[in-house]
């Protein structure tokens, strides 16, 4: 792998529109586009759909890997004989995702893949995704990914990365998988000089900037062994419990298996589920080993913060804000994290 | 590849009402399909995800030890959704299970030592499967001493009553039964659990202890257990923890970085003074 290091492509903004046909034609490709609401993934029918100018989309992208809601098996309830999904999932190009978003992947792929056994509908949906991620040049102002181990240009889990310069994509294959869709751009793209990769390392560093030296994870991670510390009441104070944290964040992963019948036709279903929920971890028995937010928000906390970084030496933030972004009692993860490490 | 979330076939082939009270059931369950009966390698301490289509799944103990062959016992409290349509199963009727999930009680480390079992209550079925499991002719030589302690709120709460009447009889076991709240008819010891375990003070040297029970329970016994001389290394807790998909990816059932499901439901008091005491 070490050859394809440094060779990237290059190709003139304006012909991004014919590249996309060429992908159009052969697979079906998910792209970001402007909705009311903010840029949103959708399924490109033509090439002018595509809109790259955006910081990140409203909604992380776990979803085409563990959708909200999937069907695990069909069945019908008067009979005992349940058919478990296989249902072929087309060759599907996602272009356009945030570097963190796409780390994110990279984290779930531990929990689903490498961890024994393998979760066959994941699998299935990571198999049939090809990933173009797109390097940042304008974070936002939520933005914290360099605090916690990923970078504006993060090549983990993507299969191709592109940089947007000045009138012109830098584009990269990572894995065999890219490198077999960038070979279908071979008349379209020339090697990337020295003086394209200068600028395309120039433009991260200078997003890097933007973020750098926010605050120090590790040294949260270490206050966080402290289970029993007051800070923990302190922090949780405001939470209202919604939930909405874990909807939005590209890690979050934790999910609930139930059954729904309507007449002679049952499915049994996994759903994202939210550890803000006291139903969680509610036993049959009436115990719950977490009674209030401030047990809630410490799991949420340690997984991400501790019991990841233990199991997999990774924090499962990528510092994309949105949790941030969307709490509706404005609770700040950078904030908490710069107070509790600085309070002693 | 296979699919872990995918249900076996059983078929309910018995069913015992255990207590009193009506809502402890066990279930004898024979798979549908002989190939998957012998997929369903287990030992004692390990459990299963019980399902009925349309109702969900439960994680029950596998209270059978693999020494009985052709069947597995599933002893169930009727308590939520799933258990409750479970105890209003019909013999025969066929039910899904998914397993066997979760570690076992440690019997590499329990060869050649004496082995205690505390337990109280409804928690009793993994343990009722390691004892017979260690009583079976090819394996009773490979343990020292056995001694069970084991305890109800009242001698119409015990489950397995007439095999403990059986073990009882038994010169290769040291049963000590006993309830909360004696009746006329009871003869045996009365009084709680850890108490029984103090009177009795089993030996600690080369011995492993297995406690299963409510927290209560356990929270008076470890103190005895201690000052007893069993380590913390010695001593094995099963734990229970609402659960899902069983296999550590559900995210629901952890305790500190590790997961009931999948690195217990056994921990040794070591691995758990190591983790935040939730659960």
């Amino acid at each position: 792998m070490s050859d394809r290091k440094d060779d990237g492509f290059i190709f003139k903004n304006e012909q991004l529109p014919a590249l996309l046909n060429l992908l159009i034609a052969k697979y079906r490709v998910i792209g970001p586009a402007q909705k009311d609401r903010g840029a949103s993934m959708v399924t490109l029918k033509q090439p002018e759909e595509l809109c790259l100018d955006y910081q990140n989309t409203v909604m992380p992208q776990k979803k085409f890997f563990l959708p909200q809601t999937e069907s695990l098996a069909t069945f019908d309830p008067l009979n005992n004989d349940a058919k478990h999904s296989d249902q072929e999932i087309a060759t599907t190009i996602l272009i356009g995702l945030r570097p963190c978003d796409v780390l994110a992947v990279s984290h779930l792929d531990r929990v689903f893949l490498e961890d024994e056994p393998q979760d066959p509908y994941y699998r299935k949906r990571r198999e049939a995704f090809r990933i173009i991620s797109l390097a940042c040049n304008d974070p936002q102002q939520t933005c914290f990914c360099t605090s916690v181990g990923c970078r504006p240009d993060s090549e983990d889990g993507a299969d191709i990365i592109m940089h947007q310069l000045n009138g012109r994509y830098f584009i990269k294959g990572i894995t065999a998988k890219g490198d077999d869709i960038l070979a279908l751009f071979t008349d379209y793209v020339q090697p990337a000089s020295k003086h394209d990769i200068e600028e395309k390392e120039h433009l991260a560093e200078e997003s890097y900037k933007k973020m750098k030296g926010s605050f120090d994870t590790d040294k949260f991670m270490e206050k966080t062994d402290d289970f029993q510390a007051s800070w923990w009441k302190n922090i949780s104070q405001k939470c209202l419990g919604c939930g909405i944290c874990t909807y939005f964040c590209p890690t979050c992963h934790c999910f609930d298996i139930t059954d729904e019948v309507c007449m002679h036709y049952g499915r049994r279903i996994r759903t994202w589920d939210s550890c803000m929920y006291p139903s969680f971890t509610l036993h049959a028995s009436g115990h719950n080993p977490r009674t209030s937010h401030k047990e809630r928000m410490r799991q949420r906390i340690m997984h991400k913060f501790n019991y990841s970084f233990k199991n997999y030496q990774k924090y499962f933030c990528v510092g994309c804000g949105r949790c941030v972004l969307h709490c509706p009692v404005n609770l700040d993860i950078r904030q908490i994290i710069r107070q509790v490490t600085e309070e002693s | 590849m296979s699919n872990p979330y995918e249900p076996m076939l059983a078929r309910i082939c018995n069913i015992d009402i255990e207590n009193d009270a009506r809502d402890i059931r066990s279930f004898k369950l024979a798979f549908c399909n002989k190939n998957d009966e012998a997929k369903f390698s287990f030992l004692p301490g390990q459990f299963a995800e019980l399902s009925i289509l349309g109702f969900g799944e439960c994680p029950i103990g596998i209270a059978s030890s693999p020494t009985e062959k052709g069947h597995l016992l599933f002893t169930v409290k009727r308590a939520g959704v799933v258990t409750t349509r479970l105890h209003q199963s019909a013999l025969d009727e066929k039910i899904g299970i998914r397993g066997p999930l979760g570690n076992t009680y440690p019997f590499e480390k329990m060869n050649g030592n004496n082995i205690l079992i505390v337990s109280g209550g409804f928690a009793f079925t993994t343990l009722r499967a390691t004892i017979k499991y260690m009583i079976d002719p090819a394996n009773r030589s490979k343990y020292r001493d056995i001694t069970v302690i084991y305890g109800a709120r009242n001698p119409g709460e015990l489950l397995y009553k007439s095999e403990l009447w059986d073990w009882e009889k038994r010169d290769d076991l040291a049963m000590h039964v006993t309830v909360d709240k004696a009746d006329k008819s009871w003869s045996r010891y009365e009084g709680f659990v850890p108490a029984v375990l103090k009177e009795i003070a089993p030996n600690s040297r080369q011995t492993i202890a297995l406690v299963c029970g409510p927290p209560i329970m356990i929270k008076f016994t470890l103190p005895i257990l201690i000052d007893l001389g069993f380590s913390e290394e010695s001593t094995y807790l099963s734990l229970e923890m609402r659960m899902k998909c069983g296999i550590g990816k559900c995210g629901r059932c952890n305790i500190g970085h590790r997961y009931v499901c999948r690195d217990g439901p056994v921990f040794s008091c070591a691995e758990l003074q190591r983790l935040p005491q939730e659960y």
